[in-house]
C-alpha cells in the first residue's frame, strides 16, 4: 500500500519507462505450484502443530541456528529428514503435501538427561545402544524411534550444543556421548555438525576435517553441509 | 498485543510463502538455495509465533524474519566465497529453452540491476519496489528512520538506471 508521501513505483509507471516494466515483470516472479509444494512437505510436520513457547534467548554459538532442540526438536528433526528429501527430489518427483516423516511429536524441554559418564571414552556401541531397531546404515536409519527415546537423544544433544561454548571438550564427549547411545538415532547429522564444531574449536583440525569428511559421505546433500563446511572449511 | 487470533503456520504459508520466496530471490538468494532458506524461515516463523505480540502487521514481522535469513545466509564464509550478487544471466533450466524467453530475460535483467546495490539499498528496493510495502513499513522492516529508507530508495534508483542505460548502451 502506497502512503500519500510515498513515489511512485517503478512497475505503476510500466507504460512510460523500460526499467518500470522490468520491475512489473519481477512482481510475476513467483514459484512454481510444484515448488511449493515440495516446500509445504518439507515443513509438513510443524505445519500444523502448536506454535511452541517462547524460546529462551540466543545462544551466541555460531551453530546456533542449526536446532533448537527444546520443544520443537522432534518437529524440526523431521523438517530436517524432509528438507534433504525435497533436495534429493528438487528436480524430480513432487513430494505429496499428505506425506509426513514419523517424527513430528514435540518433546518435552525439560526432558530429564542421564547424568554423563565420569570418563571421556564412550561406552561400546553395542552395549549401551538404546536403539529400538537398528537398521544397516545410519545415514538411511527411518524416524522410526518411540517419541521419548527422541527426547533423549535431542536433550543430549541439546545439552551438548549449549556446551559449545563453554566446554567444547565436554561438547565432544556428549556428541560421542550421543553415538554410542544412538548409532541410528534421528538427529545423527545434528550430532556430527555438534562433534565437528566441538573439534575446531579444540584446534583439532585434522580430527574435524575426517569427521567433516565422513559427514558428506555419509549424507551427501544433507541440509546441514553449509553448517558442516563453516565449522571445518576446506 | 493484539486480541485477535493468531493464524496457524499453514495459514501464514498459505498467504505469504510464494511472496517470502520471490522475496529471497531478489534478495540474491539462488535458485537452488531458495527451499532451504525459505524452509528456514518459515521454521523460525514457527518457533517465534508465541512471541509475536502484534506490534507490527504479521507481514511486516514476518518480511523482518526473512530480511534477517537472507542477510545471515550472504554472510556465511562459503557464501561469500561461491556466490556473487549477480546470478548467472539464466538458470540451468532456462538455457535449455530453444526459444528465448523474455520473461526469463527480464527476470535476469532485474537480478542484474540488483545486484549493482548494495545489501541496504537492494532490501529497501525489493521490499517497496517488488513487495509493494509503504515506505513507512519499508523503515520498520528495516528498523530504520524513513527518511534513511528514502535516501536508499532515491540513491538505488539513481544507481539502477545508470547501471540500466549502460547495458542499454553497451547492446546499441
Amino acid at each position: 500500500m502506497n502512503m500519500p508521501d510515498d513515489p511512485e513505483r517503478l512497475a505503476d509507471g510500466a507504460s512510460r519507462s523500460p526499467l518500470g516494466e522490468l520491475f512489473a515483470s519481477a512482481t510475476r516472479d513467483l514459484p512454481s505450484d510444484e515448488q511449493l509444494a515440495k516446500l509445504a512437505a518439507a515443513l509438513g510436520p510443524i505445519m500444523d502443530a502448536p506454535a511452541p513457547a517462547p524460546s529462551p534467548p540466543k545462544s551466541p554459538t555460531s551453530i546456533s541456528g542449526l536446532m533448537k532442540l527444546g520443544a520443537v526438536a522432534g518437529a524440526l528433526a523431521a523438517v530436517v529428514g524432509a528438507g534433504v528429501a525435497l533436495r534429493h527430489t528438487s528436480h524430480t518427483t513432487p513430494v505429496p503435501p499428505t506425506e509426513a516423516p514419523k517424527v513430528a511429536v514435540p518433546l518435552q524441554p525439560s526432558e530429564a538427561l542421564p547424568t554423563p559418564p565420569p570418563s571421556a571414552a564412550p561406552p561400546a556401541a553395542e552395549a549401551h545402544s538404546e536403539e529400538v531397531q537398528p537398521s544397516a546404515s545410519s545415514s538411511s536409519a527411518k524416524p522410526t524411534v518411540a517419541p521419548a527415546k527422541a527426547a533423549t537423544e535431542a536433550a543430549l544433544l541439546e545439552q551438548a550444543r549449549r556446551a559449545l561454548n563453554t566446554s567444547p571438550s565436554y561438547a565432544l564427549q556428549l556428541a560421542n556421548q550421543h553415538r554410542a547411545r544412538f548409532p541410528n538415532g534421528v538427529l545423527t547429522q545434528e550430532r556430527e555438525v555438534i562433534a565437528i564444531e566441538a573439534l575446531r574449536r579444540l584446534h583439532r583440525s585434522t580430527e574435524a576435517d575426517q569427521r567433516a569428511s565422513g559427514f558428506s559421505k555419509s549424507f551427501p546433500g544433507s541440509a546441514h553441509q553449509r553448517m558442516v563446511d563453516e565449522a571445518a572449511p576446506k | 498485543m493484539t486480541d485477535e487470533p493468531r493464524p496457524s503456520l499453514r495459514q501464514i504459508f498459505d498467504e505469504h510463502a510464494r511472496y517470502v520466496w520471490r522475496t529471497l530471490r531478489h534478495l540474491g538468494i539462488p535458485e537452488a538455495d531458495a527451499p532451504d532458506l525459505c524452509q528456514e524461515v518459515f521454521v523460525t516463523v514457527h518457533r517465534k509465533l508465541s512471541s509475536f505480540e502484534g506490534r507490527s502487521s504479521l507481514r511486516t514481522w514476518l518480511y523482518g524474519i526473512c530480511i534477517r535469513i537472507a542477510s545471515e545466509h550472504r554472510r556465511r564464509p562459503h557464501v561469500r566465497k561461491e556466490t556473487p550478487l549477480s546470478e548467472p544471466a539464466r538458470e540451468a533450466h532456462e538455457e535449455q529453452a530453444s526459444a528465448p524467453d523474455s520473461s526469463a530475460e527480464q527476470r535476469s535483467a532485474v537480478q542484474h540491476l540488483l545486484s549493482v546495490l548494495d545489501e541496504d539499498k537492494r532490501q529497501v528496493v525489493v521490499l517497496y519496489e517488488i513487495e509493494g510495502f509503504s515506505m513507512k513499513e519499508v523503515a520498520e522492516i528495516l528498523d530504520c528512520p524513513v527518511q534513511t529508507a528514502y535516501s536508499r530508495l532515491h540513491a538505488a534508483r539513481a544507481l539502477m538506471l545508470a547501471a540500466f542505460n549502460a547495458e542499454s548502451g553497451g547492446a546499441q
